[in-house]
């Protein structure tokens, strides 16, 4: 140490160092503390507000929680959409180390199906915490996940969140009026689209401090909303009259190889409610997506992905359009409903004395209008010129309107207006303005019988149901009540009256009549034994397509009601584009027939009872009673109680058998088979194809074969042709006495 | 010589170190708890091995203040040797820590070799400066650059060995000690301005020059330039001081400290003891730093002889300097530098030269001239 090596140096340094300590003392004991107070103080105070709001919105975080979609049921309580719990699976690029980044693409593109690809590009996005990677995982495939995230340790890096999935129990049935949901769930089409707000109930939301990777902080205060669960829906519909609808519909559509698709509306006549609206060809509501038409997907699926894109869309829009709401066509003779009922109501003609004359062709202005019965119905009644749907003489009944009144008429039937039903896309009519429609009297002429404007087929079936249902419009929808989750009913929807068009009297007469059009007229396809079906035919060239006459583009059309002395149910099948080689292109020999089956199924099914007239009851169709085990005497009468006759084989004492089975539906005045000695035979029958022929010949063909006929489609009545249209198991083998349905139509339908 | 000091330590200096140490592992372990559970799922993993510093640290603390300070100048020498001989070592044999070698592992513990060249720089300085008086006062320019030549040739050989590391924020510590510790020394005046003038100019020269500096400098004064990139730190740490406004969110209640303040047990502590105690917090532990820092100046200027003094003052300072920047950087007063907050970081090897070091001034205390006021 160098202590007092040098006491003047050493002095005058331990006066400069204590000078300087005492400087440092001042700055660091006190000095250096003002900036810092100052600045802690500015940061915390002064800056408080701005800084902790900022900081709060970075630690809250509010999670919003879906809300349960409400289910769509129809009118019997069958659920027709409905959500079930899904997740979404997520990835947090933030916390996805990069040794991992592989296990994961490899590990979510396999399991999910996903594009490695897309993975990776969002994994790319290396500031976010929530990337989607795939939504509406079902249970199955999420447990998946799950297992590979823990075998993995991909804890924060790979999670997945609760979500819902729309479900469509029924595929696609009632495809274009129930709809479908967007990914997110919200409604995109149909009723989905137009009650979405009632359906998608309000989301709940959390707001929770969490960490910045998400975590929860323990003890922080949450605050928690409920979601609202949406509204059920009860439709109008009834799934089984849908199905019913469907399942002919298509058959009809396939049959007559129509280009353009078909729909069949079904309305409640005194409410306006649609128990059933079908479109073919539809699509599936699980893969709304996929074009359904099978050609035309492969089609498309052989196409370059750019070039794909357009007619993919289009295909998709085409499927999605509701046809019969958003579609117009050309009525055709279904129109002179409308024109004869303005007649009446109009009290134009004197049904007793009237006569309308037709001599197979009509000169309007410098046009000839030519009858389908090219020598004339020659002097008609009222009511015969409807039934042979003859155009002159609807000229004339024209002309008696005059077309102020006409259109006057036009408009209070709904055609000139949208009918308001609660769907999405309604089209409007096309019909000409009132000036231009008036200036040339051909307008008039042909309009009388539904020529050269279009309409809804919405429009069309609810101004039927007004002609059926004394007159008055109702407006169609198809809500009927709202459900809240508490099940109560929180909305009724009531019928909803638009007008009153024509008198009671004026419908009652059209009852009348336009039972007369299908017992003995155009619409005699429509036929359903006992059940009163009234209705009119139409056909159209597609006119506003250019050369639809050499292209023999047509829409073919059945609107009707039934049973015409109390009409319940309304129905319109429309077809458009039936296939050009097919003969018999008219709504009469098309459209017709599937209207008889569909209310051949529906009235039975609604509890309509039968009323037989007095030549129907001949024809009835009758189970078979069990008479086996009886005495022959004893089965006999049995059988001609029944309403069967009866022939015994054999010499024994008791029946051992009997052809047809008991509980067989057979027409009455079949001879049953009962067997004394033995049973029947057991041999397999050869059933020989009737088409074609008459109900006479086909009968007595099966007969010969070893089977019984049961006749169903059109009755035969005076002056008409019946014909096989369709039968049962043709070129089959079936076992010997086997029931084969043949149907029968009328050849006859020129409309 | 005897070996042992006779006197009482000085009480006030050794209450507030044990209060501020108190104080500072309890505030170490609410900031500590969210990391701790995080990465260890042990809550309480850093606060039970700071706690065991602690006490380590304390009794390392009494021992040391059991010797005669005059003592610790022959130490000076090999404690410079083997600082330099481990910061030769630990940039063969560190471990990593945030991309830089720093620690050497001797198995349970680990050491930090610029720790220990802090304290061996303000030993030896006091030592060569009381042994030289009148050096380093020297006016004119060849006697002047012979005296510093020695201090500066070690200052030059520490920082230059830091840099390797690299470990920046101790380069700037350990250079404002030692310079520090000459300004005590009684170096000019005039080469103070100049060495400063020159430092300033240098500095403004760097920060103009270099988009990386002037970056880091654009970043400081607005740190949502780069709120993930250079800010977040800055920007985490201002959301932690002004969550707290005047009296805290409570003890324990940080929210900041949950994965959004990276590091809140160590450089960012104090921006949690702001969110969680509030400014009145705050302004309390600086009081108890200030009231730490004056007495040790106190004891300083009563130190029995210079070495004593300039001993004191060093440790006095260094602690100072290192509160100051600490502070500075939570508020954003200066650009972030990676420097710990003394008694509240948590470190086992810095927190036991922490103690050393106040183990020194406590030596000092008991052979103060003055009785304790």
């Amino acid at each position: 140490m160098g202590k007092g090596k040098n006491p003047d140096k050493k002095f005058k340094q331990d006066r400069t160092i204590a000078a300087r300590v005492t400087f440092l003392a001042v700055v660091f004991g006190f000095l250096m503390f003002i900036p810092l107070g100052w600045e802690l103080y500015n940061v915390s105070i002064l800056r408080h507000e701005e800084l902790e709001q900022r900081a709060i919105n970075q630690q809250m975080r509010s999670y919003s929680i879906t809300a349960g979609r409400g289910t769509i049921y129809d009118r019997g309580r069958n659920v027709l959409a409905v959500s079930a719990s899904v997740e979404t699976v997520c990835i947090s690029p933030r916390d996805i180390t990069e040794e991992k980044e592989a296990v994961i693409a490899d590990g979510l593109s396999a399991l999910l199906g996903v594009d490695r690809g897309m993975i990776v590009e969002r994994m790319g996005r290396k500031h976010r915490a929530n990337e989607i990677i795939k939504t509406q995982v079902e249970r199955a495939q999420a447990d998946e996940v799950r297992a590979f995230v823990l075998e993995n340790s991909l804890n924060q890096m790979v999670f997945l969140e609760p979500s819902s999935k729309r479900y469509y129990p029924n595929g696609s049935f009632a495809a274009n009026v129930i709809g479908f949901v967007n990914a997110d769930n919200s409604g995109s089409m149909g009723l989905e689209a137009v009650y979405n707000s009632l359906l998608s109930g309000t989301p709940g939301q959390t707001v929770a401090a969490r960490d910045s990777r998400g975590r929860p902080l323990p003890n922080q205060y949450e605050m928690y909303y409920d979601p609202l669960d949406g509204y059920d829906l009860i439709l109008t519909i009834d799934e089984t009259i849908q199905l019913f609808a469907e399942r002919h519909l298509e058959t009809a559509v396939i049959e007559n190889e129509v280009a353009e698709r078909g729909c069949v509306i079904v309305m409640d006549v005194k409410t306006g409610g649609i128990l059933a609206m079908a479109v073919k060809g539809d699509f599936d509501l699980n893969e709304p997506r996929v074009i359904a038409d099978d050609d035309l997907r492969r089609t498309l699926d052989m196409m370059a992905p750019d070039d794909m894109r357009q007619p993919l869309e289009a295909a998709q829009q085409a499927q999605w359009r509701n046809k019969a709401v958003s579609d117009t066509y050309e009525p055709g003779s279904v129109f002179k409903i409308f024109t004869a009922a303005i007649a009446l109501e109009e009290q134009l003609v004197d049904l007793e004395t009237a006569r309308f004359n037709c001599t197979g062709m009509i000169e309007v202005g410098s046009h000839n209008i030519r009858c389908h019965r090219t020598i004339g119905h020659g002097s008609q009644t009222f009511l015969e010129a409807l039934r042979h749907s003859c155009n002159p003489a609807y000229v004339n009944i024209g002309n008696l309107i005059g077309p102020r009144k006409f259109y006057d008429y036009m408009n209070a039937f709904g055609f000139m207006e949208r009918t308001g039903i609660d769907l999405q896309g309604e089209a409007g009519s096309i019909i000409a303005p009132y000036e231009t429609y008036s200036r040339q009297a051909s307008a008039q002429a042909v309009y009388s019988f539904g020529q050269t404007f279009k309409v809804t087929p919405i429009q069309m079936i609810t101004a039927v149901s007004a002609v059926a249902n004394g007159g008055l419009l109702m407006r169609p929808h198809l809500l009927s009540q709202v459900i809240g989750q508490d099940g109560r009913v929180a909305e009724r929807i009531d019928p909803t009256p638009v007008r009153q068009v024509v008198s009671a009297e004026t419908s009652r007469l059209m009852r009348e009549f336009l039972e007369e059009c299908v017992n003995q007229g155009t619409g005699s396809n429509a036929y359903v034994k006992g059940y009163n079906v009234a209705g009119k035919t139409g056909t159209s060239q597609k006119r506003d397509i250019p050369n639809s006459d050499e292209l023999g583009l047509y829409v073919v059309s059945f609107a009707g009601f039934a049973p015409s002395y109390d009409p319940q149910v309304a129905i319109l099948v429309m077809l458009d584009e039936p296939g050009l080689h097919r003969q018999q292109r008219m709504g009469g020999y098309m459209a017709a027939p599937v209207a008889g089956r569909i209310l051949a199924d529906v009235l039975p099914y609604l509890g309509v009872l039968p009323q037989f007239k007095a030549g129907e009851a001949m024809a009835l169709d009758v189970t078979v009673p069990f008479v086996r085990r009886s005495a022959p005497a004893d089965a006999v009468t049995a059988a001609q109680r029944a309403g069967l006759e009866a022939r015994v084989v054999g010499d024994g004492d008791t029946v051992t058998d009997q052809l047809p089975a008991a509980g067989a539906r057979v027409p009455s005045g079949t001879e049953m088979l009962l067997y004394t000695e033995g049973t029947k035979p057991e041999e397999s029958v050869d059933v020989p194809s009737v088409v074609g022929m008459t109900p006479e010949r086909a009968n007595a063909a099966l007969t010969n074969a070893g089977v019984f006929m049961r006749p169903i489609g059109a009755q035969p009545m005076a002056n008409m042709v019946l014909t096989a249209a369709w039968q049962e198991y043709a070129g089959q083998l079936v076992p010997y006495g086997s029931v084969i349905r043949v149907e029968f139509r009328s050849a006859d339908v020129s409309d | 010589m005897e070996r042992t000091a006779k006197g009482p330590m000085d009480l006030p200096f050794a209450l507030l170190v044990v209060l501020l140490s108190g104080i500072g592992l309890v505030m170490m372990f609410s900031a500590s708890y969210a990391v701790a559970d995080v990465r260890t799922s042990t809550p309480a993993f850093y606060v039970s091995r700071q706690g065991l510093y602690m006490l380590m640290g304390m009794a390392v603390m009494l021992m040391v203040s059991r010797f005669n300070y005059n003592y610790f100048s022959s130490f000076s020498i090999p404690a410079m040797i083997a600082a330099v001989v481990l910061l030769v070592v630990v940039l063969f044999v560190g471990s990593d820590q945030k991309e830089a070698v720093r620690w050497i592992n001797f198995g349970f513990f680990n050491i930090q070799p610029s720790e220990i060249a802090k304290v061996a720089v303000i030993v030896l300085f006091a030592t060569m400066i009381a042994a030289s008086p009148g050096r380093l006062e020297e006016k004119r320019l060849l006697p002047a650059l012979w005296g510093v030549a020695p201090y500066m040739g070690l200052l030059v050989l520490i920082a230059g060995l830091m840099a390797l590391q690299p470990h920046f924020s101790g380069i700037i510590l350990i250079l404002a000690v030692g310079g520090v510790m000459l300004f005590m020394g009684g170096l000019a005046l005039r080469w103070i301005a100049l060495v400063g003038g020159a430092g300033i100019g240098g500095m403004y020269i760097l920060i103009t020059a270099t988009e990386y500096a002037a970056n880091r400098i654009a970043i400081w004064q607005d740190p949502w330039l780069a709120p993930r990139d250079g800010g977040w730190q800055t920007i985490q740490s201002l959301y932690a001081v002004a969550s707290g406004g005047w009296f805290g969110l409570g003890l324990g209640q940080s929210r900041q400290k949950y994965s959004y303040l990276p590091e809140p047990h160590n450089d960012f502590v104090f921006a949690i003891v702001c969110e969680e105690l509030g400014l009145f917090g705050a302004l309390v532990v600086l009081f108890l730093f200030m009231l730490l820092i004056a007495r040790g100046f106190w004891i300083a200027l009563n130190a029995r002889d210079t070495f004593g003094r300039l001993l004191v003052a060093g440790v006095t300072v260094r602690l100072a300097i290192q509160t100051f920047l600490n502070v500075a950087v939570v508020t954003n007063l200066i650009p972030v530098t990676g420097i710990s907050m003394p008694f509240f970081s948590y470190g086992g090897s810095s927190l036991v030269i922490q103690m050393v070091e106040m183990g020194i001034v406590l030596a000092v205390s008991r052979q103060i001239r003055a009785t304790s006021p």
